[in-house]
């Protein structure tokens, strides 16, 4: 329960400068869409998805658009992210790579008219970003989980 | 059903949903809490932008800190400049419009050295022969005699005041036009001697040079008459005399050429 409670809480900060701090220095990268997947990388399928569709709920809360996109489109990432897990292993689809993927399909759908250098910049970033993630969600679930 | 997939099916309703008018009440109501919060972060990372954008530029503030100073400088220097051609200027201006002196030919010279003797007080200027300063000019300021030229050389020159004991210049009372001598009495003072007993001197009258001496002009006030001094077995009586000029406030006089007619 600590670390639900934990994770909810850094998705909600990461939520909150998401949709304030990041734009207003041109900052567009979808920081929440990496946690989700660092998340569900490293913790359990059940709390992945959880953690997906919490987050995405916040941020749908927190954003003017159509209420429910993001919330979908966590949730669906979380999941296709597990089947492709078990399907092809860890060894082969990692973390980097499935951050890689998703962050840029998800700009596909999401940004229109899509600029492909903003696309693979962004996905490279957001990339490295999960690199930070991992190492800290690694370690609060050795301390919190139970 | 796993878990997975219940959130799943959830999140599509959400998505179906979200359009539906129930829904946005509620999201706009939430809303009213968020955006606050959200605006509130915002306010605070441009603060906090703004104090480490101030902390960047100190670098930059300190460098231009740095040219401010040296311009200061620079400034003061220059302003120091303006000052001193403005008094230089204005000394220029009324020597020019002294009416003794007004066409006679004369050398301006900055005050380069004052030395207190046994012989009096002496003057060093910085013109010489280059100049054409020869021994025996008068030296002026405005239209007051200041001293005599004694020791000349290339690019140099040395003043007798009228307080040395050896200098003699032949003045007169202004007043009463009585006649006498004026020679140096060290310190600050001189004596005006050799006046007649029947001429008429009396205290506060103001001396000046009666023309007599080839190269010193006529008119130019030497000082004021403190004390006459009298005694009944002597036909001559003298003054004591209050030199007009104190040579240690003097920065630039003027040497009076020969050439005058």
């Amino acid at each position: 329960m600590k670390l639900h409670l934990a994770i909810f809480s850094l998705a909600l900060i990461i939520a909150l400068l998401q949709t304030s701090l990041l734009p207003s220095l041109g900052i567009y990268l979808d920081a929440l869409l990496v946690f989700v997947l660092t998340v569900s990388y490293a913790t359990t399928r059940e709390f992945g998805a959880l953690t997906a569709f919490a987050s995405g709920l916040l941020l749908d809360l927190m954003s003017v658009g159509r209420f429910g996109v993001f919330t979908f489109t966590y949730t669906l990432f979380a999941n296709i992210f597990y089947l492709l897990l078990n399907l092809f292993g860890k060894k082969f689809f990692n973390l980097t790579f499935a951050v890689i993927i998703f962050s840029t399909v998800e700009q596909l759908i999401l940004k229109s008219p899509p600029s492909f250098v903003n696309i693979i910049s962004n996905s490279i970033v957001s990339a490295g970003i999960a690199l930070l993630f991992y190492p800290c969600i690694k370690k609060l679930r050795e301390k919190l989980w139970s | 059903m796993t878990l997975n997939y219940r959130l799943l099916i959830i999140s599509v309703l959400l998505l179906l949903l979200g359009g539906a008018a129930p829904v946005a009440y509620l999201v706009s109501g939430f809303h009213r809490i968020t955006f606050p919060v959200q605006f509130g972060v915002l306010k605070m990372s441009e603060n906090v932008a703004g104090e480490i954008e101030f902390l960047q530029n100190i670098r930059g503030a300190k460098k231009e800190l740095f040219e401010l100073q040296k311009i200061k400088i620079l400034a003061g220097g220059l302003t120091a400049k303006v000052a001193e051609l403005e008094l230089e200027n204005k000394t220029l201006r009324n020597q020019l419009e002294s009416p003794l002196l007004a066409e006679k030919i004369k050398i301006a010279a900055y005050v380069s050295g004052i030395s207190f003797g046994s012989s009096g007080t002496n003057l060093t200027l910085n013109v010489g022969k280059s100049s054409g300063v020869e021994p025996g000019f008068a030296v002026v300021y405005e239209n007051y005699l200041v001293g005599i030229v004694n020791t000349v050389l290339q690019n140099s020159c040395e003043v007798k005041l009228l307080n040395a004991p050896d200098a003699t210049i032949s003045v007169l009372s202004q007043g009463s036009r009585a006649k006498g001598l004026v020679v140096g009495n060290y310190g600050t003072n001189a004596l005006m001697k050799n006046i007649l007993i029947n001429e008429s001197i009396n205290a506060g009258d103001v001396v000046i040079t009666s023309g007599e001496d080839p190269l010193i002009p006529k008119g130019l006030v030497i000082g004021n008459v403190v004390k006459v001094n009298f005694k009944e077995e002597e036909i001559l009586k003298s003054a004591d005399i209050e030199l007009a000029v104190n040579p240690r406030k003097l920065e630039m006089v003027f040497v009076v050429t020969k050439e005058y007619p």
